[in-house]
């Protein structure tokens, strides 16, 4: 009952009180600006399911990364084949140089050129029967002075000249071909090689361990011809 | 005497400036309901005061179990669906309202 206690304790209570009285308001002014409790209940529950689907998302798109990686992958495996056809059909139409052993003809007109008539000379059925026996024997390319022999190439008489290529082609004449050296030498020497000497021409047939043949290089355009469709 | 009261209120909401203790929205309710009954327990002590029956002991177990009681109780009734803080409310209200009335009719008297 000592009213000398009363204003120590009042005065404790008091400032426990205004701090109180304080933390209150600020929380409600807090309030106000926040959202209303049942709300952030909502919210919180929509953060989670959120949450889970990005963690699903997630998992799609490494997923989904993978799958363009395996893709990409593939395409250039593809691509890397579709290059490998594409310098295949290049090589097998004569469009590169190649190499390989086989045999280089030379091919000369009778001696005395000029003086005796040239009844004997190389013409181009005698490189044709030459480049058909080449070919019979299981050669796999030819060329014939620097031109190279494909399927479009021709070979013909233009006056008393050889042209090969639309190029004319002075003799001697020098074949190249790749194959078997020792089959294509043989099948040569005991048919055609044989008849040649015969006309007084000048023929040698060696056999190379390894025989560069040049790119066909003209210019390969097709104006009429198309690919059939397949039925 | 009263002035000392009221000098301890300026000091309370000082340091409740100075130091940002914040409360979390969810509990505010409960703040809300306790911040009352500490109220209703100093006027109530100002009132016993003047009425020259204060004691020391009474006000200050009453300040802090009637705060925490308040506090708790609005807990609880919302845990068990009832909106006792409501009723916490009311009754502290009431309580302030007729302390405040009893303590004007003191100052008037004197």
């Amino acid at each position: 009952m000592k009213p000398v206690k009363l204003p120590y304790t009042l005065m404790v209570v008091s400032l426990i009180l205004g701090f109180l009285l304080t933390v209150q308001i600020r929380v409600s002014r807090e309030m106000v600006n926040a959202p209303p409790l049942e709300r952030s209940f909502e919210l919180t529950a929509r953060l989670k399911n959120l949450t889970a689907e990005i963690d699903g998302l997630m998992q799609e798109k490494t997923s989904l990364t993978q799958k363009i990686n395996l893709l990409e992958k593939g395409g250039k495996v593809a691509e890397e084949a579709l290059l490998a056809e594409i310098d295949k059909n290049r090589f097998w139409a004569g469009a590169t140089e190649a190499h390989g052993p086989g045999v280089k003809i030379i091919l000369n007109n009778p001696p005395g050129f000029g003086t005796k008539s040239e009844l004997f000379n190389v013409r181009d059925e005698d490189l044709f029967n030459l480049l058909n026996e080449l070919k019979a024997a299981g050669a796999e390319g030819i060329a014939v002075n620097g031109q190279r022999v494909t399927a479009l190439t021709e070979i013909r008489m233009a006056g008393s000249k050889i042209v090969i290529n639309t190029k004319v082609v002075y003799p001697p004449y020098e074949i190249l071909a790749v194959g078997n050296p020792d089959q294509l030498k043989t099948s040569l020497e005991n048919g055609i090689v044989a008849t040649f000497r015969e006309w007084q021409m000048e023929v040698t047939v060696t056999k190379e361990n390894n025989v560069i043949l040049p790119a066909y290089d003209q210019a390969i355009e097709f104006n009429y011809v198309k690919p059939q469709e397949a039925k | 005497m009263m002035w000392l009261a009221v000098v301890g209120l300026i000091i309370g909401i000082f340091i409740g400036l100075i130091i940002p203790l914040g409360v979390p929205i969810a509990y505010s309710k409960y703040l809300s309901v306790a911040l009352l009954a500490a109220l209703d327990s100093v006027f109530g002590g100002v009132r016993a005061n003047m009425e020259n029956n204060y004691d020391n002991i009474i006000f200050i177990t009453g300040f802090f179990s009637n705060t925490l009681l308040a506090g708790i109780l609005a807990w609880i009734g919302e845990r068990m669906g009832v909106e006792l803080y409501t009723a916490a409310i009311f009754v502290f209200g009431v309580r302030i309202f007729q302390n405040l009335a009893i303590i004007r009719r003191h100052l008037l008297k004197r």
